[in-house]
């Protein structure tokens, strides 16, 4: 009661993590600290203590010292010219080149920023339809991918290398050649032969494998992948769509409703979902409107997060919602097919008011809404929200269906039943990796090792390489030609930007190299889209490498009638499901926000990124709800073994993280870590592999007990470093903790009625400028020329973490290691701070918000007034920069910023980057200073680039950059357009300056009259004041 | 009863007095010069693989220096010109020269020559030719009279007090765009003023500020 209470009187409370909102005592502890524990102390190695390391360093300055005096002269360096300087190249300027890649389910074009033939960092096309200039975290990831040094390089028999030398694109033809021969003697017409793809929808493959299937007419074509969207196709199917696929339409979308479904998080097109669902919120202004978000599922994801209304609703539990929803919407006069209707009236619901007003609100936007259920969920279960939105008139409008470019194939269930009849004694595997990502009941290692001859190719000497008879490398997408289409039909060609770094293949290569043909893969790639070249192909094939879109799309969108026939059938017979309970639990396995389904698991600056909602780096855990974890008696931590009841007995011992939206008696974890058959230097000792727990084809199972075990593991979360909204006054102690406004959100009727948000959150201000009395800092506050800032929208970020990817990719950051990350010494320049609000013991109650925070560039910055050395000062520009090498490592500065955005380098973490991971050197900017052990970097503004184009406007003649000019890489990366950047002091009104003038805009701790250059846009939620207020803000 | 210290060291306090000064100022005037860029790196100039003579290139045969460093306008790094560049006229002059033998490989090999690098700044500043060199600073205000150098060395220190000095007041080392590469130009003697001159566009406003040049 006493903190509903104190909420009263300070206003909403936002909090960090259960600790935080519970008070303990150890957390006040931590909060008197500047820093939390170990951020400021000094790690020395084992066995030499804390005096004796003093000493060494101190001597070996003083070496230094005689050494590299001022007598010495620089290193004597090389200059190595090009012998024939490429076209076009000109030295130190970067080279774009357009093309696409696929991404967690989503294919989306790209631009591929080269420094003389280094892909260095990778955006979106603006002139991709589903990219239009963003991209999400893999994407942005992927071009260290290239750089890995784990990536296979050879080929392999059996599991070892058949040479120990480095192997040339000779030796692999020769190899690829062998196996060739050796599956034309063995597969004869492929009566028993298979082959494994992943969802790749490229024309050009599937014409290969046409030809495949030609040359071995009784091939079986399976696919395996995470992003495959099974139950939608079976939905659709049962529907009358044959090999159909549904392409969402947000942009029209005004109210959503989610069903256990992430459209803005990592299921299907999420960068154009963002991009189209933030178009209708970042609009929002004192009488404008916004979209309204519902979302029902069992534990949070990036949709869940910016809903206006959540449901923690077990997984097993959406169907039976789905189906008194559609009975909702008949009440209501909404016609939907008569068995769906009847089923519907027989489920009781416990969230009856919930789902009427939901069935309120998509009535009366009729047309303007959209209802999605997620890729685990059943058919029959897509079958209802398609049915309901065809009820609603949506599909046309905010839903389309779509033909598919994927090639018919079988699930892998049924390919491993062929495999265990006998059916199939060859297999060739390409790029997927069924050993780790197959349903643990399936015993795909064992069955891939009773075959005859199985070949794999992949980008890793992975599970499925060492299990079968070969497996050959395979090349980055930024190194081989291919194509791919989009969900809308949007076809573009794949374009290398690099030669392959190690010998290897891509997969047309490998299929043509196994029908005995060896043909490059532009040849392919050529042979595909000469018919569609209008005239000339010479000069339409340059336009689409240019422009990265081919004109013509490729596939129709079906405007059939749907035929309800077959889904009521699969209607009969379906019953409530049992409610799980603490002995008998239910699972939910999700694929990672950081390493997808284990693909991007050797990727060091994804395992780095604190996951959305647990802020988890390096590793994933069982994550249950706070109520859960008390009625089970354990905590964060704690180790559990899960035991999945039936047959299989399947176990797995895992760490526990304690964290709320998780549905009760639900025990989630996500897929992709604990990767012990794969040799990663960076995967290695990451997670759990829950794939351990994956059974049927389901990624959420019932009747699981889970038991607390002896031990305990230390889980690195971010949650708790930073900033906090409590203020703790270290005279007065725990009572005084008062919210200081750190986080502002408002509902749309709120804000209504108080446009100014005067009312709101005066509080939190210092009030007009002139009335800083106690400011003691003379102010710089220039005016005249390019005056930098930046907003950022709270109420459109969806707390993807593509702006900390982006700029980790640009500015060179590196990557600490779980250890350190445990001692707070994370590098990212951009971190995304996620609150919770709402009651505990409430699950529905709960709310997340997100708040990106970086260096808010302080016109009378705290930190600058520290600096014994003067290497932090303010630019004329309002930037507040750092000299690195003036800098001496006293930290003051840190200690001094109050939003506590400041890096330190406790060590030459790039040097042992580059030194763990040698090829990672190769990625670096070259435009950015690679910082050396001993000083303090934070966000620069993308300093770089301001000068950059501050150097070419100069060139023309202009002193001032036009708005738009220089776009920060966490502004460009954003799929949900939330941060701007631009010039305050423009004559013509710039977009930011426009944006400074909302009244949502406003400064974090502004109390403390720093005067940040970025301020934050407060967020609005769009709540139904239908709902009663247990289930509203 | 004998004197504990001799006599003369009563002239100490006077040696000290005056010698203490003395000493203090020559260390600081010595390493103030011999250990800053003006001795250390000025007049450092390595043997090149090729003995190319910039004197008979750019001084004797007029050559611009933007036929070989073409980069320059455009782009960060004056770029030293690839090998394409010399054997476009070397495999017609002094074609059989044993001087230009490493240049007549490299052309078959496509392996590059490795030129020693001169003028080397640290890796946290950065420099842009091209905002120099289009705002009028003259070649020779950083890099002397290289068209009267047989073997290239560093003519000026290099060093962010050199840099500044210029930033703040850079009008004695501009001259008329079209002058850039006449290394010989001196805007005094001809009394050009780049406030009068019609062609500038914008200002002289050089950065003076830390991310002007370090980020």
């Amino acid at each position: 009661m006493q903190s509903e209470n104190n909420q009263e009187k300070s206003g909403k409370k936002y909090w960090r993590s259960l600790e935080e909102l519970a008070e303990s005592p150890d957390m006040l502890a931590k909060m008197k600290n500047e820093f939390p524990s170990g951020a400021a102390e000094l790690e020395v190695t084992p066995g030499v203590d804390r005096r004796s390391f003093l000493g060494i360093i101190g001597a070996s300055a003083a070496f230094a010292g005689m050494t590299t005096t001022g007598c010495i002269r620089k290193p004597r360096e090389k200059i190595l010219p090009y012998n024939k300087r490429p076209e076009d190249l000109v030295e130190g300027k970067p080279q774009y080149y357009a093309s696409v890649g696929r991404f967690g389910g989503s294919v989306f074009g790209l631009l591929v920023t080269s420094y003389e033939g280094r892909p260095t960092k990778i955006d979106g096309n603006p002139s991709h339809p589903m990219s239009l200039g963003a991209t999400n975290t893999f994407a942005q990831a992927s071009v260290l991918d290239v750089y890995d040094p784990d990536r296979s390089q050879s080929v392999l028999q059996n599991g070892n290398a058949i040479s120990s030398a480095r192997m040339s694109m000779k030796a692999l033809n020769k190899s690829l050649a062998e196996a060739a021969a050796k599956l034309k003697e063995i597969a004869g017409t492929g009566d028993k032969l298979a082959l494994l793809i992943e969802a790749e929808p490229s024309p050009t493959l599937n014409s290969v494998i046409k030809n495949f299937k030609e040359q071995f007419p009784g091939v079986k074509v399976s696919i395996h992948d995470a992003a495959m969207r099974w139950n939608e196709a079976e939905a659709l199917r049962l529907l009358g769509f044959k090999n159909a696929q549904l392409l969402t339409r947000l942009e029209n979308a005004d109210v959503i409703a989610a069903f256990d479904a992430d459209p803005l998080g990592i299921e299907g097109d999420v960068v154009r979902n963002s991009k189209m669902f933030a178009t209708k919120r970042r609009s929002v202004d004192e009488n404008g409107t916004m979209s309204r978000v519902y979302v029902a599922e069992p534990a949070f994801t990036n949709t869940g997060a910016v809903a206006d209304h959540r449901l923690s609703i077990r997984a097993s539990a959406i169907g039976e919602t789905l189906l008194a929803l559609a009975a909702a919407l008949a009440a209501q006069g909404v016609s939907l097919p008569q068995e769906i209707v009847t089923r519907g009236q027989q489920v009781v619901p416990t969230n009856a008011s919930w789902i009427k007003a939901l069935a309120t609100d998509l009535r009366l936007n009729k047309g303007r809404s959209l209802l999605l259920v997620g890729q685990n969920q059943k058919a029959w279960i897509h079958g209802i929200a398609f049915a309901i939105n065809d009820a609603l008139s949506n599909v046309g409008n905010t839903l389309e269906v779509r033909t598919s470019v994927l090639p018919d194939a079988i699930p892998l269930s049924q390919l491993a039943s062929l495999m265990k009849r006998g059916s199939i004694d060859t297999l060739v595997t390409v790029d997927a990796n069924p050993v780790y990502t197959a349903p643990a009941d399936l015993k795909f290692e064992e069955l891939i090792k009773t075959l005859k001859f199985s070949l794999h190719l992949g980008y890793h000497a992975d599970e499925t390489a060492l299990a079968s008879t070969m497996h050959f490398p395979k090349s980055h997408f930024l190194e081989q030609w291919g194509d791919l289409v989009s969900t809308d039909g949007t076809a573009a060609i794949v374009q290398p930007v690099i030669e392959p770094l190690f010998a290897s293949l891509s997969e047309l290569s490998f299929l043509s190299g196994l029908m005995g043909v060896e043909k490059s893969s532009y040849d392919l790639v050529q042979s595909t889209w000469k018919s569609e070249a209008s005239m000339n192909f010479e000069s339409s094939w340059r336009r689409w490498l240019h422009d990265g879109v081919i004109s013509s799309k490729v596939g129709n969108t079906l405007t059939d009638q749907p035929n309800f026939a077959g889904l009521s059938q699969q209607l009969t017979g379906i019953g409530a499901s049992p409610v799980p309970t603490a002995s008998q639990m239910e699972l939910l396995l999700t694929l990672d926000r950081s390493v997808y389904d284990g693909r991007y698991a050797n990727n060091a600056w994804l395992q780095e990124i604190p996951d959305t909602v647990t802020k988890l780096t390096w590793d994933n855990a069982v994550m249950v709800s706070p109520k859960t974890a008390k009625e089970k008696g354990i905590k964060t931590g704690d180790f559990v073994e899960i035991t999945i009841q039936g047959g299989s007995q399947t176990k797995l011992k895992a760490a526990v993280f304690v964290v709320p939206g998780v549905a009760e008696n639900t025990v989630a974890m996500a897929l992709g870590y604990g990767r012990a058959g794969f040799n990663g230097r960076v995967s290695t000792g990451t997670g759990f592999n829950a794939y351990s727990l994956l059974t049927g084809d389901s990624h959420s199972a019932l009747g699981v007990t889970v038991s607390k075990v002896p031990g305990t593991y230390e889980l690195a979360t971010t949650q708790e470093h930073g900033v906090s909204d409590y203020q703790y006054d270290t005279e007065v102690g725990a009572e005084a903790l008062k919210t200081r406004g750190v986080m502002r959100e408002v509902t749309l009727a709120t804000f209504r009625n108080d446009p100014t948000l005067e009312k709101s959150f005066k509080k939190f201000e210092l009030g007009k400028k002139e009335n800083h009395r106690t400011l003691l800092w003379k102010q710089p506050n220039e005016t005249r020329g390019n005056q930098w800032g930046m907003t950022i929208d709270l109420n459109s970020c969806t707390g993807c973490n593509a702006c900390t990817a982006a700029c980790q990719a640009e500015n060179n950051i590196s990557v600490v290691g779980k250890k350190r990350v445990l001692m707070s010494r994370e590098m990212h320049w951009i971190r995304i701070d996620r609150y919770f609000t709402g009651n505990v013991d409430n699950p529905d109650s709960i709310q997340a918000s997100f708040q990106p925070l970086a260096c808010a560039h302080c016109e009378t910055a705290p930190c600058e007034q520290v600096c014994p050395v003067a290497a932090t000062v303010h630019g004329i520009e309002g930037t507040n920069d750092i000299a690195y090498n003036r800098c001496i490592g006293t930290r003051y500065c840190a200690n001094n910023c109050p939003y506590k955005v400041r890096r330190f380098n406790y060590f030459n973490y790039s040097k042992e980057n580059d030194e763990e991971n040698p090829l990672y050197a190769m990625q670096k900017n070259p435009r950015v200073t690679v910082r050396f052990r001993g000083v303090i970097e934070k966000c620069s503004y993308c300093i770089q680039r301001v000068n950059a184009a501050r150097i070419e406007a100069k060139v023309r003649g202009e002193e001032i950059l036009q708005d738009g000019a220089v776009i920060t890489a966490c502004q460009q990366v954003c799929p949900t357009e939330a941060i701007t950047f631009g010039n305050l002091a423009d004559e013509v009104d710039s977009k930011v300056k426009q944006l400074k003038a909302s009244p949502r805009n406003y400064a974090v701790l502004s109390e403390l009259a720093l005067l940040p250059r970025t301020t934050f846009l407060t967020k609005v939620r769009n709540t139904n004041p239908e709902l009663e207020p247990s289930t509203q803000l | 009863m004998t004197p504990i210290f001799p006599k003369w060291t009563n002239h100490i306090p006077t040696v000290v007095a005056v010698g203490a000064p003395v000493v203090l100022v020559s260390v600081v005037l010595f390493v103030w010069y011999f250990f800053s860029p003006k001795w250390t790196d000025v007049g450092y100039s390595p043997k090149q693989p090729v003995a190319f003579s910039h004197q008979l290139h750019a001084g004797q045969m007029g050559m611009d220096c933007r036929y070989c460093h073409s980069t320059v306008e455009r782009a960060a790094f004056a770029a030293i010109p690839p090998t394409e560049t010399c054997m476009g006229c070397h495999s017609m002059v002094q074609a059989k020269s044993p001087k230009l033998q490493l240049v007549r490989d490299s052309y078959k090999t496509g392996e590059p020559i490795e030129w020693v690098k001169v003028h080397m700044l640290p890796d946290h500043a950065h420099f842009n030719h091209s905002i120099h060199v289009n705002s009028g600073v003259n070649c020779a205000s950083c890099h002397g009279r290289i068209d009267q150098m047989k073997v290239v060395g560093q003519a000026q220190p290099l060093s962010m007090g050199w840099c500044l000095e210029c930033h703040r007041n850079p009008t004695p080392n501009l001259v008329p765009k079209n002058q850039v590469t006449n290394l010989g130009y001196n805007p005094a003697k001809e009394g050009y003023d780049p406030e009068k001159d019609p062609h500038r566009l914008r200002g002289v406003n050089p950065p003076q500020h830390c991310s002007g040049c370090h980020y």
